[in-house]
């Protein structure tokens, strides 16, 4: 089953948190093959860690 | 003397040096400016007497930090006993927020956009005014759980312990925050017309 973008954006957040099963990365992954649009967000996902680190250190 | 040179040997100056950083890491973690620079006060002046318990392995800042990161758990502490923020942040809105953006069958409606690299917007200004202003938008609970994960870098078993709430609670109020600010960020203007990496 392939989850759906609100699903799959939740998977994402938390693959920011915890590590993720072996079915869980599967599914995601086929999704991401299919959808620009998650994939779009997972690169703003890791823009805003890593603005917000950087917004910390002053660099 | 430059840090660099302090550095080992934690001076009073090397840890002075040292306040702006610590101010703004305590501001984004606590939100109140009077509590960010109480426990920064209290950082220095513990770093100041414990200065020879600086090894000089770590750098200054990484010892002054966990200094800070001690010092901010309490004032957390303190404020969720003095003044215990009642129940969750408004769950429902917060729930329909993220619902308003997908469809009912799960897909965006509106396609998130293309921020570009980073580096280009980091070295924007702007940027800086408007992700400080995305961040103190998010609600007080959701802030907390948030900068403790991005900014302190607690590891989400931590953050739960500490304050009490389940894993699974712990996830989605870091995802709500994540799409929240995501929103804002949108909202205001990061999209731009950059050509792609």
């Amino acid at each position: 089953m392939i989850p759906n973008c609100k699903h799959t954006t939740e998977l994402m957040s938390q693959g920011q948190d915890r590590a993720l099963t072996l079915t869980e990365r599967m599914r995601l992954n086929i999704h991401l093959l299919l959808c620009t649009r998650c994939r779009t967000f997972t690169q703003q996902l890791s823009f805003m860690r890593t603005a917000l680190r950087r917004y910390r250190d002053g660099a | 003397m430059s840090p660099e040179t302090c550095a080992l040997t934690a001076s009073p100056a090397a840890i002075e040096h040292e306040r702006a950083y610590l101010l703004r890491y305590a501001r984004l973690q606590l939100r109140n400016p009077a509590q960010a620079e109480d426990a920064v006060q209290e950082t220095l002046l513990a770093a100041i007497e414990g200065a020879a318990r600086f090894s000089g392995k770590s750098s200054l800042r990484t010892w002054l930090t966990g200094i800070l990161k001690h010092k901010i758990i309490d004032h957390l502490r303190r404020a969720a006993r003095e003044q215990p923020l009642t129940g969750a942040d408004d769950d429902r809105s917060e729930a329909e927020a993220i619902d308003a953006l997908f469809a009912e069958d799960g897909h965006w409606r509106e396609f998130p956009a293309q921020w570009g690299n980073p580096d280009a917007a980091l070295e924007n200004s702007r940027f800086w005014a408007t992700i400080e202003m995305c961040t103190q938008r998010l609600p007080e609970r959701t802030a907390r759980v948030f900068m403790m994960r991005e900014i302190m870098e607690m590891p989400t078993e931590e953050i739960c312990k500490e304050l009490n709430i389940t894993a699974t609670n712990c996830w989605v109020m870091l995802h709500r925050a994540r799409l929240a600010l995501r929103e804002c960020l949108e909202r205001s203007g990061l999209e731009r017309p950059t050509p792609r990496m």
